[in-house]
């Protein structure tokens, strides 16, 4: 039982399920479902509501759109309108049951009435980034990265805004923007070893695109390496930090040790994790 | 610099000092419970304690901690032996007045 | 190990109230001598009410600790096998600490690196239909 509470916890913390499949997230649908009928005991009220609003997110993934209303109006009779999730649960339900247009309306009105001059800055993060979220498909990623860059100057430690900022722009090409926002991410979460690894990772295909003369592209990619071993001494055994650590210096000079160390790690990896990451790891180790 | 072995997770450093806390409230209570049953007075009880308190802190280290009690707690004399010990004691001192009246 | 230490706490539990009761039996009867008498005098709780309270207090602390379960953990995807880590209490140092994420696929800091506040509905339920309706075809 401790198990299935920490898994359906642990994805509704780290938010997982945005990057699901659709078979995954009906399995998830589904599991928590039947999870939430055997009424765990241990299962905290706070835990409860966030595994609701997951489950709501869930519904409008795989177009359940009447369970989510359900779940919407029940979250409304039991907590009224006027909290930041709420708030983001309604334009969504806005978008799927109307139009993405009236969902800016929505939000655009609500800003403009109260949160504007409210003290209420959660929400009027949320509803900025929603609104942001909403209305890119209609425009192409400078005008996002724009918004984005308006946003960051009204809320300089969101750490999610500069992660979105810096995936803008590496997907724009624009390496040194993209590492200059993925640094601003670890100053503001500075444990964030998956960051580090990110940042590794863009610093490595800056070297290999956008660096002309051999010194800058060896000064990137000791740089890479730094970050990626940066993850890794944060966290023993993280993949994705060891691959880079290998990948950075198998391309510089005179870091053998280094790389024994790594091949090494992810054999250790390979033998001991999950399927998953086995996978990987043997197929990294054949790669290099 | 600080090094990297100082970077620890807060909410695991938190969850384990709650087990450690379970487990010595219950069995302080116990004791005291058993002290009035036994009768102890003055020094005897006391003296009780103090062995039923380290039994139960060497026990824990052993049998939970597999020995190495530096990996689950930051400062692991201070955690197990000195922090709940006046905590456990008022527990145990409850305990025992209350079971010493009611059974003599 | 959750059941056995269930019994033995009510075990426990019931040595040590029956060891209660004998011994206010006891001391009941102890106040109905005259306060001189020879008995009285050198009175001591029978051996045998001792040695049930001390093992009733043993069998509880033992069963404290048998409450205690290893780490278990179901990895966030792929097949869902149980994880069994072979110890109790987690490791508080951060390179540690981080293992059980990497064994079980989960990012301590998802809220931010999953830009889950920016994620484009449509997307997903575009995705969700093309799924459905591939699913239809292989049925029929």
């Amino acid at each position: 039982m401790d198990a299935i509470r920490g898994r359906y916890i642990s994805i509704c913390t780290s938010k997982v399920y945005t990057q699901f499949s659709p078979e995954e997230l009906m399995e998830l649908n589904d599991g928590c479902k039947r999870y939430m009928q055997l009424k765990d005991p241990s299962l905290g009220q706070a835990q409860y509501f966030s595994l609701m609003e997951m489950l709501f997110y869930l519904a409008v993934y795989l177009c359940k759109d009447v369970e989510a209303q359900v779940l919407y109006n029940t979250f409304r009779d039991r907590l009224g309108e006027d909290s930041p999730r709420l708030y983001g649960m309604k334009s969504t339900l806005l978008q799927i049951n109307e139009s993405d247009s009236a969902a800016v309306e929505f939000i655009e009105k609500l800003i403009k009435e109260r949160l504007e001059v409210d003290t209420d800055s959660i929400s009027y993060l949320l509803l900025q980034k929603r609104l942001i979220a909403i209305q890119s498909k209609n425009h192409d990623k400078e005008w996002v990265v724009r918004q984005l860059l308006n946003l960051i100057e009204k809320f300089p430690i969101d750490p999610e805004i500069w992660w979105f900022a810096a995936q803008n722009y590496f997907e724009l090409g624009q390496f040194e923007r993209a590492v200059y926002c993925l640094e601003e991410v670890i100053q503001l979460t500075p444990f964030n070893y998956v960051a580090s690894a990110r940042l590794a990772e863009v610093l490595y295909y800056k070297s290999m695109r956008v660096d002309k003369s051999v010194a800058k592209t060896k000064a990137t990619l000791q740089n890479a390496l730094n970050n990626a071993l940066r993850s890794v001494e944060l966290s023993e055994n993280y993949l994705k930090g060891w691959s880079l650590v290998a990948l950075t210096s198998s391309k510089l000079d005179g870091k053998n040790k280094i790389l024994q160390l790594a091949k090494s790690k992810l054999q250790i990896i390979a033998n001991g994790s999950n399927a998953q990451n086995k996978v990987t790891a043997e197929l990294i180790l054949k790669s290099i | 610099m600080s090094s990297i072995d100082e970077i620890t997770s807060s909410d695991y450093v938190l969850g384990n000092k709650k087990s450690l806390l379970w487990v010595q409230d219950s069995t302080a209570l116990v004791f005291g419970i058993g002290a009035g049953i036994l009768q102890l007075e003055s020094f005897k009880g006391f003296a009780m304690f103090v062995v039923g308190y380290l039994s139960v802190a060497l026990l824990y280290i052993i049998w939970i901690c597999r020995l190495q009690p530096a990996k689950y707690y930051q400062s692991p004399i201070n955690d197990i032996f000195i922090e709940s010990f006046v905590r456990e004691l008022t527990g145990y001192v409850m305990a025992w007045t209350f079971s010493y009246a009611l059974v003599g | 190990m959750a059941l056995l230490s269930t019994i033995l706490i009510l075990f426990s539990s019931a040595l040590i109230l029956h060891s209660g009761f004998s011994s206010h039996e006891f001391h009941q009867l102890l106040k109905s001598l005259p306060q001189d008498s020879h008995s009285y005098l050198g009175h001591q709780l029978p051996k045998d009410i001792q040695y049930e309270a001390i093992a009733g207090i043993i069998t509880f602390t033992i069963a404290v600790f048998f409450s205690f379960k290893k780490l278990t953990y179901y990895p966030l995807q792929g097949p869902q096998k149980l994880i069994t880590l072979n110890h109790y209490l987690h490791e508080i140092r951060m390179n540690k600490a981080t293992n059980v994420d990497n064994l079980i696929g989960n990012d301590p800091y998802g809220e931010i690196n999953h830009t889950p506040n920016f994620i484009d509905i449509h997307a997903k339920r575009e995705e969700t239909k093309r799924w459905l309706e591939q699913n239809d075809k292989k049925e029929i």
